[in-house]
């Protein structure tokens, strides 16, 4: 039997559903919660507390990476309002986003090239953070106006910000190692 | 009766007694065994007086296994029969020592499931039963200077293993006759044996230059919680390799040609190794070597020279020390502590080009062979409960990801890397063939897109599924990884409720029953032995079960439980009691199940409530703060 946690992630660290929460406050007891349940203090205990004990903190776990996440808290929430957010699921069709993404595509490819990659990638770097604030402005506006599918589409064109600020990480790691 | 004796609300069972607890560093080339006295954690010596144990094992014809020292002195004469870096094979396939078999003189065999078997003139040996007989000795070595039996252990492993390297270290403590209270990751505990818990915060960095291998790891800590942030390394890069500069340093000198004459480059290794110890403390030192025509060469090697040889190795080592602080998103002004492990870690280049890239002076105060053993030490003795007061939590992360192949050789990520353990992920499957009853998952570890690019973990074969049209039936499989970072895999269909039936296949570790069968192999009287041990473990896990349901009961039973719970669970306490002081396993482990049984609603309301007041304690505290 899993231990019963019928409560959802935000009751489980006593925090009000919303997409706006304190990280500090949700890792401060995200830890509290873990160092009562984890398998470390149940060690030279019986079985069933070691088994339960597994699948406690496995819970905890998941509800951290899942609200302490921007992107994953948000489809959480979407979840939470009966959205069906099977991720990856839809694409966005907008023609106009798509160009951006080629663009976008087009000079992350292109960066090793340029004169001095690293000031490059920078710039990059900081138009995709901006991108990214400005869309999850949009997702605390759609969602606060229950406007969820709207707010489930900034989700999705995050994720393809997200994806390509990861590829940005690799291709200046690599170019790094190289010039240093 | 019995059952009044022993149920007195309010009263415990025994005076706590200390038990008995160890941390293994099961190492590459050298193991140690440490343990918490006084206060105080040590490593154990051996009758002579040696702390470290080479991790060398020897097999004679006559059947006799010898470890340590003497196996080492064994190894030029008897190489295929001395087995040496057995921690290299652990956890790996046949195919995969291919790689590494250049390096390794032993004859190896394809044994069941992939794993791979060392020939030996004592018979076929597999590295999870070479590491028992390491295990083995240490354990020996410290219940002999503890005088009693070990309640159970703490064994280090490198932060970066993956789950079949863990699986096979476990198994070979089990091999070994030894209860394991966690795999703890090598860098924690050279940063608890720093005592870097103890009320610090902020982010640590490991440094471990060993004999062959280089591992930086990167650990954050914040109220008393580890969490490793990254890892990176050179799996072949170590103290050896300053050797071999040295060595080519002084065939350069006396002009002679790397001729493929073993016997010298071992001789003069030898002489290096020393050379690099003595300018440790030294600015300059004498090398002299007989050369193979007869001449007798003899120079001076200073610290300057040596340094320059090995700048671009300490180089390589600092830029995967960049390049693990990127990953783990960290400055290295950030880095608060950076502790030194390994014997390579003496020279003081590498303190020097670390302590600059850091900007602080690394830790190096405690021996850099014995840290790593006395960290899982002093983790073995709270784990042991005997410090019931620390609060002291030890975070670990996936080192890889966990994922299935899908079709076409693709992997699907289940479980992400970095991701904090334990940790339990569910994935739907269905049927694609009407009236499909059994369904094959291939399990694999990596980072890679392609199956064949990442490492087989296991196959698990799930049978009674319901019988029904293709895409219908809807099999939720649970992929949940524990505190030591080993898988556990069940499925159950959903629409049905039927759990299916999960048969695991590891792709190259050992299945129980292979196991079962070395630990009845090892014995000479196997049957009898076998029910012994099977009494034995049962009558601990009993004992176990009784402690933790009558500390329970003590504290909360009352107001938990309705009378008649407590009744029932009284009830088979007894029996269990009672099942305890007979000699018949079976029936303990059946008496076991059913207090479980009872007990497993309260339990459960015992996990939640601590949680709640966990919570709750957290919201008087802010209200004080405020």
């Amino acid at each position: 039997m899993p231990i019963d946690f019928t409560a959802h992630y935000f009751d489980l660290f006593s925090l009000p559903v919303s997409f706006d929460i304190d990280a500090q406050q949700l890792a401060e007891r995200y830890r509290r919660l873990l160092s009562e349940v984890h398998p470390d203090r149940f060690a030279s205990a019986d079985a069933q507390s070691r088994r339960l004990s597994v699948q406690a903190s496995a819970q905890i776990n998941q509800a951290y990476e899942t609200l302490r996440d921007p992107l994953k808290r948000g489809f959480y929430l979407l979840e939470l309002a009966g959205m069906d957010v099977a991720p990856g699921s839809e694409t966005t069709a907008d023609a106009e986003f798509l160009m951006e993404q080629m663009e976008l595509r087009e000079r992350l490819e292109a960066l090793a090239g340029e004169d001095d990659p690293l000031a490059a990638a920078d710039a990059l770097r900081e138009e995709l953070t901006a991108a990214r604030e400005a869309l999850f402005d949009r997702f605390r506006a759609h969602y606060a106006a229950g406007e969820l599918a709207a707010a489930r589409d900034d989700l999705t064109r995050l994720q393809f910000y997200e994806r390509m600020a990861a590829q940005l990480d690799d291709i200046e790691a690599r170019l790094e190692d190289e010039l240093l | 009766m019995a059952l009044l004796q022993i149920s007195e609300p309010g009263m415990s069972t025994a005076p706590h007694q200390r038990r008995l607890a160890a941390g293994i560093d099961l190492g590459t080339t050298n193991s140690l065994v440490a343990t918490v006295r006084s206060g105080v954690a040590e490593t154990l010596p051996d009758e002579q007086g040696r702390h470290l144990l080479p991790s060398v094992v020897h097999y004679a014809a006559d059947g006799t296994v010898t470890v340590g020292f003497d196996a080492l002195a064994r190894a030029t004469e008897d190489p295929l029969n001395t087995i040496a870096s057995v921690k290299r094979l652990m956890g790996r396939s046949v195919a995969d020592l291919k790689t590494l078999a250049g390096h390794l003189p032993y004859e190896f065999v394809p044994g069941e499931g992939g794993v791979p078997r060392i020939r030996t003139a004592a018979g076929e040996v597999t590295p999870v039963e070479v590491s028992a007989e390491i295990l083995k000795a240490l354990k020996a070595r410290a219940e002999a200077s503890l005088g009693g039996e070990l309640s159970g252990v703490v064994i280090t492993v490198p932060a970066y293993f993956d789950e079949a390297q863990r699986q096979a270290t476990k198994d070979a403590a089990t091999l070994a006759g030894l209860n394991v209270f966690r795999l703890l990751n090598e860098p924690t505990a050279a940063a608890v044996a720093y005592g870097l818990d103890q009320g610090g915060e902020g982010v640590i960095a490991v440094y471990d230059l060993g004999g062959g291998t280089f591992d930086i790891s990167i650990l954050r800590l914040h109220r008393g919680v580890f969490e490793v942030l990254s890892t990176g390394g050179d799996s072949a890069l170590g103290g050896d390799d300053f050797d071999r500069a040295i060595a080519e340093w002084v065939l350069e000198q006396a002009g002679v040609e790397d001729t493929g004459d073993h016997r010298l480059m071992r001789r003069i290794m030898r002489d290096a190794r020393a050379a690099k110890e003595a300018l440790s403390e030294a600015e300059r030192t004498t090398i002299a070597v007989e050369l193979p025509d007869g001449r007798r060469w003899q120079g001076e090697l200073d610290r300057a020279t040596f340094e320059a040889r090995v700048a671009p190795l300490v180089d390589s080592t600092v830029r995967a020390c960049r390049r693990a602080l990127r990953d783990a998103g960290v400055k290295p002004e950030e880095v608060q502590a950076v502790v030194m492990v390994g014997g390579s870690t003496r020279v003081p280049l590498v303190r020097e080009r670390v302590g600059r890239f850091f900007g602080r002076e690394p830790l190096v105060s405690i021996d850099p062979d014995r840290v790593v053993a006395i960290g899982a030490a002093l983790q073995a003795d709270v784990l042991a409960g005997n410090k019931p007061d620390d609060e002291m939590l030890l975070l670990d992360v996936i080192p890889l990801s966990l994922g299935i192949e899908t079709m076409g050789g693709l992997v699907e990520k289940i479980i992400p890397r970095n991701t904090t353990i334990p940790v339990a992920r569910a994935q739907e499957f269905t049927t694609f063939k009407d009236g499909q009853t059994a369904m094959a998952i291939h399990v694999v570890q990596g980072e890679r897109e392609l199956v064949s690019d990442c490492r087989s973990l296991a196959r698990f074969e799930l049978r009674g599924i319901p019988p029904m049209v293709a895409g219908a039936a809807r099999i939720r499989v649970t992929f949940q990884v524990d505190a030591d970072g080993l898988l556990n895999v069940s499925a159950e269909e959903t629409t049905s409720g039927v759990q299916a039936s999960v048969t695991v296949k590891p792709s190259y570790g050992l299945s129980d029953e292979e196991i079962e069968r070395m630990l009845v192999a090892s014995m000479t009287h196997a049957e009898e032995d076998k029910r012994l041990r099977s009494l034995r473990e049962e009558q601990v896990e009993a004992e176990r079960e009784l402690e933790a349901i009558d500390a329970a009961l003590a504290a909360d039973g009352d107001e938990l439980l309705s009378a008649e719970e407590k009744a029932e669970i009284l009830r088979r306490r007894a029996a269990l009691a009672a099942a305890r002081r007979g000699d018949d396993p079976d029936a303990i482990r059946a008496a076991i199940a059913a207090l479980e049984q009872a007990a497993e609603p309260y339990v459960a309301r015992r996990m939640n409530r601590s949680i709640q007041q966990a919570m709750a304690g957290h919201r008087i505290e802010e209200f004080e703060n405020e």
